[in-house]
């Protein structure tokens, strides 16, 4: 995402940014880095709140970001209060160049269902796309990304998103993980599944899994942690597009996003 | 400016629905004396009647608290005749046997509920549901509004029912003095359940309102029924004055407590404003407004 920022948001304009996040562990922690990489850059944070997810009404909480005169609008949101922002953004009238979701609600299909004509235009993170392009070969199976998709809805009458992508993914490590230790001849217990998952190199729909350690800038560890690609997708005519990384992309974005009178 | 507006018409709309989720908890407490802590939990189940109706016929839930109205009655009357008044006037272990039995019966209808429709979320969105009024620089939200006026007429109608008829009076009365009002020959038990069922046809309607400009769940129940609480004492027992005042100062301490201190702790002036109304006016808002 932050490549997106550098090369497209701040040469776009983006100088100032109303950063409100749901009030839990995840919103928090979230919020904790968003900010550091926001004041890195030099960006102002006009706004910045925890917020109750299980409010029935938002609007007073963004008419004080609309008071604020933020250029991009960055939120931490569980499903339905994503979907109940986005509403009320609109019935607000807030403009901003953009509006960008940290994954969480923002991926999901229902995020359009309940945000409706909303929804439109709304960056988020996330961490796949059925559009993605990853393929493989598993346990003597060819697969490519779209399989999951199809078997997904096809099992259970909705699409994905990330989060069953990504519960899939672990399915794969865990079996992977198992199938090498049955094929070295190894006892199953904690110590040969820990060493098994250490060594884990696998293509899965969300990409290549491994398992890293490492310390980034700003002095936090990371140990047996994987780095999936991050994507951003935009909702467009309610249907998320891939529009970054450029190589990997759907569609073109749509940036500075439309005012809402003129939508 | 045009901040404080926004933000007092927000607080003033959203205040207007929560007076009429409150006002059939305050009709129950001011009658029988109970805390109906299933309140919250028989809302829910009157926004999952509008919900079923919405998806499965098309019906807008205005249309569809015509339905739900008489289905809550219902519950409430034979819960009341058939569950809760078996506990009212008999010994117990603990004299707040009444209050936990509202619980057990709200989880119940809770999992009831989740048997049926699951536990995702659901939602009655429509093109109207995003319709705005902008009136300088300001927007009112027309279905916010509509459930405004709705609330409004239902506080103005049930003022009407206890103060203009036979039948309010005998309520009036049975809150007042439940052994006199015996004496005069108020069937107190038909009175108490019949009260219960109005009670909860209110709460219906106030789920209603609310279907249109919020999602559904079945958890949603508790923290209304906590709102119904605090507006219910802040107005005090009994008032319909009362409960649509609380209602609309509850409304406005959240939507102000948001915008000019924080959305995270907008609860926190709500709760304060509560802590303080116990303290200083125990009797809640009616004693001042009847001064």
């Amino acid at each position: 995402m932050w490549d997106f920022v550098d090369e497209v948001l701040i040469p776009g304009g983006v100088k100032k940014v109303a950063l409100f996040y749901e009030m839990t562990d995840w919103g928090t922690s979230s919020a904790k880095t968003l900010r550091a990489m926001f004041e890195k850059r030099g960006i102002e944070l006009v706004y910045d709140q925890p917020y109750d997810s299980d409010a029935i009404d938002h609007k007073p909480m963004l008419t004080a970001v609309k008071a604020a005169k933020p250029d991009m609008i960055m939120a931490v949101s569980y499903l339905m209060d994503a979907s109940l922002i986005a509403r009320q953004l609109g019935e607000l009238r807030l403009n901003v160049l953009c509006y960008m979701g940290q994954a969480g609600g923002y991926t999901m299909p229902e995020f359009a269902a309940n945000a409706g004509e909303n929804a439109n235009y709304v960056f988020t993170t996330t961490l796949w796309s059925p559009l993605a392009t990853w393929a493989g070969e598993f346990a003597g199976v060819k697969w490519v990304n779209q399989d999951y998709f199809k078997g997904y809805l096809s099992s259970y009458g909705v699409e994905p998103d990330y989060h069953g992508a990504n519960g899939f993914a672990q399915g794969m490590v865990c079996l992977d993980a198992l199938l090498r230790i049955n094929a070295a001849g190894k006892p199953i217990n904690r110590e040969t599944i820990r060493d098994a998952l250490k060594e884990t190199k696998l293509m899965t729909p969300m990409g290549l899994i491994e398992h890293l350690d490492w310390i980034d800038e700003y002095g936090w560890s990371y140990t047996n942690q994987c780095k999936p690609t991050t994507y951003v997708v935009q909702w467009q005519n309610l249907v998320q597009q891939v529009i970054w990384p450029p190589e990997a992309k759907s569609a073109d974005y749509i940036f500075p996003v439309p005012k809402w009178e003129e939508r | 400016m045009a901040q404080f507006g926004q933000t007092v018409i927000c607080g003033l709309l959203i205040g207007g629905v929560y007076a009429v989720i409150a006002i059939g908890m305050t009709l129950i407490l001011g009658v029988m004396k109970i805390i109906n802590i299933g309140h919250g939990h028989l809302m829910m189940v009157a926004m999952y009647v509008c919900f079923a109706l919405f998806a499965s016929l098309g019906l807008h839930p205005y249309i569809g608290m015509l339905v739900a109205m008489p289905c809550l009655f219902a519950i409430g009357y034979l819960l009341q005749r058939y569950s809760i008044h078996r506990v009212r006037f008999v010994d117990t272990i603990l004299p707040q046997t009444q209050v936990l039995l509202t619980l057990a019966l709200g989880l119940v209808f809770v999992e009831l509920i989740r048997v049926i429709f699951k536990s995702d979320y659901r939602s009655a969105y429509t093109p109207f549901s995003s319709k705005c009024l902008y009136i300088g620089g300001m927007s009112i939200s027309l279905p916010q509004l509509v459930s405004f006026g709705i609330a409004m007429a239902f506080v103005a109608g049930l003022h009407i029912l206890l103060t203009r008829t036979d039948f309010g009076r005998s309520i009036r009365a049975t809150a007042q003095d439940l052994d006199a009002a015996k004496y005069m020959g108020v069937d107190a038990l038909r009175v108490s359940s019949l009260t219960f069922g109005l009670g909860m046809a209110l709460a219906a309607a106030g789920g209603a309102l609310l279907l249109p400009i919020f999602y559904l769940f079945p958890d949603i129940g508790t923290p209304f029924t906590i709102k119904a609480l605090i507006i219910t004492i802040l107005g005090g027992a009994g008032s319909t004055v009362g409960a649509l005042s609380g209602g609309l100062v509850f409304g406005m301490a959240e939507s102000l407590g948001a915008v000019y201190w924080a959305p995270g702790y907008k609860d926190v002036v709500g709760f304060v404003i509560f802590i303080i109304i116990l303290l200083f006016m125990p009797g809640g808002l009616k004693t001042v407004i009847k001064r």
